[in-house]
């Protein structure tokens, strides 16, 4: 949980957000970023971890996502429908996907990793490159005729 | 994996303030005009690495397709797939475009042009083998060869549409395939495996899966001798034309053996019982029961029956035509004590078994937990079965029974299920006729299910390929 302790045995790693919320995490959760792994091998986790590059909010989803990836183990069902999470966020909000992409990096977390990016990669599948740039709002800065060129080039995979 | 390495420990340290403080602006900026700062696109700002591992994922068309996106996208396809370690060719890859096979020969050969890493992990390839693109296959072979491949997997089950009618003659593996040391998985669809002389063998293969091979038993004894560290072996509907033959391979460390249909296997009994040591999942679909069943083999029925003391999982295909006395031979016969797991699968074919007797032997499953039978109809047959595994399943938790949903009119007659109306009607009668049945275990359950319904969760290993075969 990302407040106060709910544990019984578990020790409790307390970090702070780059907007200076502050979190009490349990050990076993924050470990599964190689991030907070090394700072705490390096001993300078004594005090409050402090993350600079994650806001509050954010961080809120990560954890709730180390939870549910966790729960997932050996569950095919909770496995897809995890997967399938992805499609709707992307859809509806690209900016807090990209925000969580970026914190799962900075946090190295694998698992989160792979997930988020297999979202990503799911969702770019089977759409046409007008679908996606709408939906991610991404702007075609080429011209009619560098355009014409990359299709040229490869012609083989737009058809 | 070695592109991650470099998301962390470069990104980290180097890139990621950088990006941050190059954002900063931008978005404080735009925060001012547009209230809604979801307008803007942040995908496109993550970094390289992040994007790397994203178009790593894709097929090599979506990936080139990213290309056209905007200035920014334009080359990451390319950077990716010059270090990728996957180079997928497979059947998503040739079914995401449709083109004529010349056309889908450059494009493969322009990927592997471009590859620049020293090494891959995977070579996959679907491909029609006409014969004028024998070569550029034998290319790509050499390519993944030199690339120090691991896993090879080549698929040359004719496309449905343009090669059926070509008469097309079944791909010959080329020679240089057998020196790919560094293999450890090799999967191969449709194709000849005839093994060149001298042939020193695969040092690290660990997975052999053939599907549609044709493979005399030579080749194959010469694979099991030659291939010492292999311990998962799948032959699925593999045939030869020459004579059956005893295979001589001993010392075998096969974990995990899948075989439907090959008839040239000699004695199948006698071949399982030189993998049962180490044998831990095991699936045997479209052979006589009977002709596993110690017959012929030194082991005379009346001695004591063959252990596999490490079988969790079985898989076994029974036929509407074999006889519960070959069934119940071949569990007197063979010994699995530690089975956890069985799976029948109720095959529509009308193999003649004999119907001799055998006596029912006084053994019991101690471990089983979980059984699963497909393409239940509730036949006579089907619930003696069910009966004579209930009876022997000391610790059963939970039977699945899965009922087909193709027309009732085709299923057996005489069973329970032909005269219910609807799906649910069925499902209960069923039901109520499989809760009559007395039980060992008196805490195991019923699962009854639609095909439709079947959610996998009770799934054979090897169901995979299976399901390969009846596509």
């Amino acid at each position: 949980m990302a407040s106060t302790s709910n544990s019984t045995s578990s020790k409790i790693i307390t970090l702070r957000s780059s907007d200076g919320e502050v979190f009490e995490v349990e050990e076993s959760v924050a470990l599964e970023s190689n991030l907070i792994r090394r700072m705490m091998e390096d001993d300078c986790a004594n005090n409050i971890i402090p993350l600079p590059n994650v806001t509050a909010p954010i961080f809120y989803l990560v954890i709730e996502h180390c939870k549910k990836h966790a729960e997932m183990k050996d569950n095919k069902e909770k496995k897809k429908e995890l997967r399938s999470q992805g499609e709707e966020l992307l859809k509806s909000d690209p900016h807090t996907y990209s925000n969580l992409m970026e914190a799962v990096n900075y946090l190295d977390i694998k698992s989160l990793m792979d997930l988020t990016a297999q979202w990503l990669a799911d969702f770019l599948k089977g759409k046409s490159p007008r679908l996606i740039r709408e939906l991610l709002k991404i702007k075609n800065d080429f011209t009619p005729e560098e355009e014409a060129e990359i299709l040229e080039r490869n012609r083989w995979a737009f058809d | 994996m070695e592109k991650r390495m470099r998301t962390h420990d470069d990104d980290n340290t180097i890139k990621q303030p950088e990006i941050a403080t190059q954002k900063k602006p931008m978005t404080e900026e735009k925060k001012q005009k547009i209230p809604d700062h979801q307008k803007e696109d942040r995908i496109s700002n993550m970094p390289d690495a992040i994007l790397h591992h994203i178009i790593s994922l894709v097929p090599f068309t979506c990936a080139v397709r990213t290309s056209i996106l905007s200035k920014r996208w334009e080359g990451l396809w390319e950077s990716t797939s010059a270090y990728t370690t996957t180079l997928d060719f497979g059947r998503e890859f040739a079914t995401s475009v449709s083109l004529p096979l010349h056309l889908l020969t450059c494009a493969i050969n322009r990927i592997l042009q471009k590859h620049r890493g020293k090494t891959i992990e995977t070579f996959r390839l679907y491909f029609c083998p006409q014969n004028m693109f024998l070569p550029h296959i034998q290319r790509w072979i050499l390519f993944a060869k030199k690339k120090t491949v691991r896993e090879l997997d080549l698929d040359f089950t004719p496309f449905q549409t343009t090669c059926q009618d070509l008469g097309l003659r079944l791909y010959e593996l080329p020679p240089c395939l057998f020196s790919c040391h560094s293999l450890t998985i090799l999967k191969l669809s449709d194709c000849k495996f005839n093994l060149p002389s001298p042939f020193r063998g695969f040092s690290s293969l660990k997975t052999l899966h053939l599907i549609r091979v044709e493979i005399t038993p030579y080749a194959l004894d010469s694979m099991l001798l030659k291939c010492p560290m292999l311990e998962d072996l799948s032959l699925m509907v593999c045939y030869c034309s020459k004579q059956p033959f005893e295979l001589s391979a001993t010392n075998l460390k096969i974990k995990s053996f899948a075989l439907t249909g090959y008839n040239s296997l000699g004695n199948v009994g006698s071949f399982l019982s030189k993998l049962a040591p180490h044998l831990q999942i095991l699936t045997i679909c479209h052979v006589k029961i009977q002709d596993f069943n110690v017959q012929g083999h030194e082991n005379a029925p009346g001695n004591s029956p063959i252990a596999f003391p490490n079988l969790i999982e079985l898989h076994l295909g029974v036929c509407n035509g074999s006889s519960l006395a070959a069934v119940y031979a071949f569990f007197k016969n063979w010994n699995f004590p530690c089975l956890e797991k069985l799976m029948l699968e109720w095959i529509p074919d009308n193999l003649r078994e004999s119907n001799k007797m055998v006596q029912q032997a006084s053994f019991v499953f101690h471990h089983l937990k979980t059984i699963k039978i497909n393409r239940f109809f509730g036949t006579e047959k089907q619930m003696q079965m069910v009966k004579f595994l209930l009876e022997k399943a000391v610790a059963l938790e939970t039977m699945v029974l899965v009922i087909p949903t193709e027309d009732i009119k085709v299923s057996p007659r005489n069973d329970y299920i032909s005269q219910a109306k609807s799906k649910v009607a069925r499902l209960r009668l069923l039901h109520e006729q499989l809760l009559l049945l007395s039980k060992e275990s008196t805490n195991a359950r019923f699962v009854l299910k639609n095909h439709t319904e079947d959610d996998d969760s009770v799934l054979a290993t090897h169901y995979r390929y299976q399901r390969s075969l009846l596509s």
